[in-house]
């Protein structure tokens, strides 16, 4: 087995994106979809062949950098993977283009989950399963390579907290350090740490949804596109879940995985953490959570008080509820959209402002988790510099508190946020230019580059003033959103970092 | 008794001439064998150069007969150590150390020191002592001077008596009837240069300094009696964030009542570990001296500044321009003895001495037994005394009123079952109970006598 660890990362990634065919295969299988199950066993077969003699081929490969060879292998994945997903996909489905299909598999890969066949019907339950399953394997790659690949290059968000140089903490000194972990055995073993709780906790999660009276089927790429942030839903969202109230309450409580790397992989990456209460991130989704909801919720309930009619307390709890399950959802870049959330609405007569639903997203979810967006820890450390600048109006010789760490976040750590923000910014404005060029109106191109970007795919049908379907597009936007989501994903500053001379020297 | 001190530098030092003076047998170990060199020139001791903590030159400096062990070296963990070797090689009875990093000052974690984990006896820490002389101060700062006794619930406090005190002419019996809940005594005053105990039937003229016993809680109280209206002290001024700079304002800081505190400190890294141990204070970073960072700090407004930087001269400047910007008190942390006639010409409020602190602190731990505190008033004029009172003691089980004290002599305040206790000439001393008692100099051999203190125990 040792020799399959060896290999290059995107080759162990292609085969395991091949070997994961067999489960749509299987559930066709079940389901007496044999058309389906065919195309992605065959898909299974031709695909293993071909990692197989890749494999063999490449087994001998040894990269002068490792980590710069995982790197163009992430990048890889994201964007090369997808089309070997496609393939079956598209074959499958049969009446689409191979465009769209691929579309479909970079938005479910890279855990955005915007997808092109919003009408029911258009895709049977095998493949519905299929995109919740790229999804669900895209958040799996996410958690594991954002410890072991980002952490190590200070990138992903890491670099916030970096105490210094990403490769100068070498064994110079230390003699004891007879061995450094090699970026491959980093891999490996966050793998086999992460992969069980991720699992386990879809597992968990669909057997709650399963009991709260959901449809075994949906349940599964409900909790899927949970756990991953993706969003995926073979029912046209949480809105026509059955499971109502308890089943969203319990997707709810999953999203917390999103916020805070600390719920999942505490202790892997070796900081010294001071648990969930204290950890920043978390304390700032909570309070974005909070301050969102309550303004949403205040907002409703002025428009509500101008009305006639009084509102029941039902109404008004659940509408609450539905704000309060929403801006979380968004806040991780999931984009389910609560059941209840139209009953604010309707109880205050007053629009919901997507404008909201479209901040949160870009605020996004917390560093190495699978939500996308600026992520929280940045905001944090833009939050924290912003508050000691304003101190030194007053006391300009003043000494921050707080200690190293926090220290470090307010300066190298803001600098480096506001860099990343910067450059998202950019990426924003010219995604938005260039779908503009290919002819999309300009308050959709925002929409659509906000929720390619921040890998919130069902933005663009609730936060603009009218849905936005994604068929609906030119096919240049598509491939031009299917970038941005890929940039999304891995974040700019990544794919910078490819470009990184010390990256490329010999 | 045999005392071996380990560490040459400033508090080892005095503790040596003190104990050396006072016909002991000491040793003193310090790895500087210069230092160990002039100790023995200058002082009545012997000397062993080595590294204070290793056995064999623990050895050589006689633990094995060794009475006590002072450990006061630069090093903390060298100071536990030789606690720790001195106890479990050698048998020491009595071991004494240093320890400056407050990590190892949590109350939390005291029980480390107790006999059968790490055996310290009693665990000195200076800055913590002078940062605590400096709250002393802040917290009267009518009075000129001040001392706490038993256990901080008592103060003696130094004030000067102004024309406007409300208590002037009136004898000192009809005061007692007048504020008969008030648990202070008028121990000593000082007129015209020289200090007499007062009888009950003579007054207080302006111009007096009052020397007064008092409980903690009535110290206000006390104070505004006599005509010191406490101004509340709510923005200070701390220059230096050292251990004893950050100490203090900690202690602000801990205090119920909102005080507005600001550090200035001139290390970068001290400075940040300042503001990284304080959360209300704000720290700045630059020269105390510099009048610019002073004025940010908002000096003129300030009602007290503590300099408090390791630099006599240092301290002493500050506390002058802080004054002569507006400050309304300032107090100057001084390690030179011979700087101290100079406060009154620079007008600086009070001052204080870390050797001095540290040193007497020490060695009210080494006058083991019943006296538990000295501290000696004016120019060794006087001495209050606390002492526990022992059951073969003549003044035990008696009256105040038919207890033999010598004429320049008054109990400041008793404690019993860990009440402070207003003396009158009703109250019976008990074995066990812990007094204080203010004594003309010339008295006090005979009260010693009393508290049948041998001099064994010094």
């Amino acid at each position: 087995m040792a020799w399959i660890v060896r290999l290059p990362f995107f080759v162990i990634l292609m085969g395991l994106g091949a070997a994961s065919m067999i489960v749509p295969a299987a559930h066709g299988a079940v389901m007496e979809d044999f058309d389906t199950m065919r195309v992605f066993f065959y898909g299974f077969i031709l695909f293993s062949i071909i990692t197989l003699m890749i494999g063999l081929a490449t087994a001998g490969y040894a990269p002068r950098s490792v980590a710069r060879s995982q790197l163009l292998g992430l990048f890889a994945a994201f964007t090369a993977l997808p089309i070997m997903f496609a393939i079956p996909f598209h074959v499958a489905v049969g009446n689409t283009t191979f465009l769209d299909a691929w579309f479909e598999m970079v938005s479910s890969f890279t855990t955005t989950g915007a997808t092109v066949y919003d009408t029911a019907g258009r895709l049977t339950p095998s493949q519905h399963l299929w995109r919740g399953l790229v999804g669900w394997l895209g958040g799996l790659l996410v958690w594991v390579t954002a410890v072991s690949i980002f952490a190590p290059m200070n990138l992903g968000g890491f670099e916030v907290r970096a105490t210094g140089n990403a490769n100068s903490g070498t064994s110079g000194g230390f003699s004891q350090i007879g061995h450094i972990a090699d970026p491959s055995e980093r891999l490996v073993r966050y793998t086999l740490a992460l992969t069980p709780i991720y699992i386990g906790l879809t597992t968990l999660l669909w057997i709650g949804l399963v009991i709260a009276g959901e449809f075994p089927y949906i349940a599964l790429i409900h909790a899927m596109s949970t756990l991953s942030t993706s969003g995926i839903s073979p029912i046209g969202g949480l809105y026509f879940a059955a499971s109502r109230f308890w089943g969203e309450l319990l997707i709810f409580c999953f999203f917390i995985f999103a916020l805070s790397r600390l719920t999942f992989s505490r202790g892997l990456i070796g900081e010294h953490e001071r648990g969930l209460r204290r950890d920043p991130e978390f304390r700032i989704a909570l309070v974005l959570i909070g301050t969102v909801t309550a303004l949403l919720f205040l907002r409703h309930f002025f428009g509500a008080a101008e009305r006639e009619d009084a509102a029941s307390l039902q109404e008004v709890a659940s509408a609450l509820w539905g704000a309060l399950f929403t801006v979380t959802s968004f806040l991780t870049t999931t984009g389910f959209e609560s059941h209840f959330w139209g009953g604010a609405t309707e109880w205050s007569g007053l629009n919901t402002p997507g404008l909201f639903l479209i901040g949160l997203a870009l605020i996004g979810g917390g560093v190495a988790t699978t939500a996308g967006g600026v992520k929280l820890l940045r905001i944090y450390a833009l939050y924290r510099h912003g508050e000691r600048e304003q101190e030194r109006l007053l006391h300009p010789s003043s000494v921050g508190g707080g200690g190293k760490d926090a220290r470090r976040i307010r300066k190298q750590g803001a600098y480096i946020s506001w860099v990343f923000f910067m450059l998202f910014a950019i990426s924003i404005a010219v995604v938005m230019l260039a779908l503009s060029l290919t002819g999309v109106q300009f308050e959709t191109s925002m929409v659509l580059a906000v929720s390619a970007l921040s890998t919130t795919g069902p933005l663009a049908s609730v936060a603009a003033e009218t849905p936005i379907a994604y068929s609906g597009i030119p096919d240049a936007a598509k491939v031009i959103l299917a970038f941005a989501m890929v940039l999304g994903r891995l974040e700019t500053l990544a794919i910078i970092a490819l470009f990184n001379p010390e990256i490329w020297q010999r | 008794m045999k005392v071996i001190i380990c560490g040459a530098g400033q508090v080892g030092w005095q503790i040596a001439r003190h104990l050396s003076g006072e016909n002991n047998d000491v040793t003193v170990v310090d790895s500087n064998p210069e230092l160990v060199r002039r100790a023995t020139d200058t002082l009545d001791v012997q000397g062993i150069a080595g590294f204070a903590s290793y056995p064999d030159v623990l050895d050589r400096a006689g633990a094995a007969d060794a009475d006590m062990v002072i450990a006061a070296t630069h090093s903390d963990e060298v100071n536990m150590v030789t606690c720790q070797v001195a106890h479990s090689v050698f048998s020491v009875q009595r071991k004494i150390a240093r320890l400056r990093a407050q990590n190892y000052l949590d109350p939390a974690y005291a029980d480390l020191y107790r006999r059968n984990h790490l055996p310290i006896d009693v665990v000195i820490s200076p800055e913590r002592e002078v940062a605590e002389a400096a709250l002393q101060r802040l917290a009267a700062p009518a009075a000129f001077d001040t001392e706490s006794f038993l256990e901080g619930r008592a103060q003696l406090l130094g004030i000067m008596i102004e024309d406007d005190c409300p208590v002037i002419n009136t004898p000192l019996r009809q005061l007692t009837d007048l504020f008969s809940t008030l648990r202070a005594v008028v121990v000593g005053i000082r007129r015209d240069g020289t200090l007499f105990v007062p009888s009950p039937g003579d007054q207080i003229f302006p111009d007096d300094e009052c020397y007064i016993f008092t409980d903690t809680e009535d110290m206000t109280r006390t104070l505004e009696i006599f005509g010191k209206t406490q101004s509340k002290q709510e923005r200070i001024v701390i220059i230096g964030g050292g251990n004893v700079g950050l100490g203090v304002a900690q202690a602000l800081e801990a205090r119920t009542e909102r005080v507005r505190v600001k550090v200035i400190e001139k290390n970068r890294e001290n400075a940040e570990r300042a503001a990284d141990a304080l959360d209300r204070t704000i720290v700045l970073h630059g020269d105390g001296l510099d009048s610019g960072l002073l004025e940010e700090a908002n000096i003129s407004s300030a009602d007290a500044v503590l300099a408090v930087t390791d630099d006599d001269k240092t301290n002493l400047l500050v506390a002058v321009r802080a004054k002569e910007m507006g400050c309304k008190m300032s107090i100057s942390l001084v390690n030179d003895p011979t700087l101290v006639p100079l406060m009154a010409p620079l007008d600086i409020d009070a001052y204080i001495n870390p050797r001095a602190v540290t040193v007497s602190s020490i060695l009210r731990h080494i006058r083991h037994g019943r006296v538990r505190g000295v501290y000696s008033i004016g120019d060794a004029e006087a001495e209050v005394i606390e002492a526990q009172v022992l059951g073969t003691s003549p003044i035990a089980g008696q009256k105040i009123k038919d207890i033999d004290f010598p004429e320049g002599t008054l109990i400041g305040a008793v404690m019993q079952q860990g009440k402070i206790v207003r003396p009158t000439g009703e109250t019976r001393i008990e074995e066990g109970n812990v007094i204080t008692i203010f004594a003309m100099s010339e008295d006090v051999p005979e009260v010693e006598r009393l508290l049948q203190v041998s001099i064994d125990f010094f």
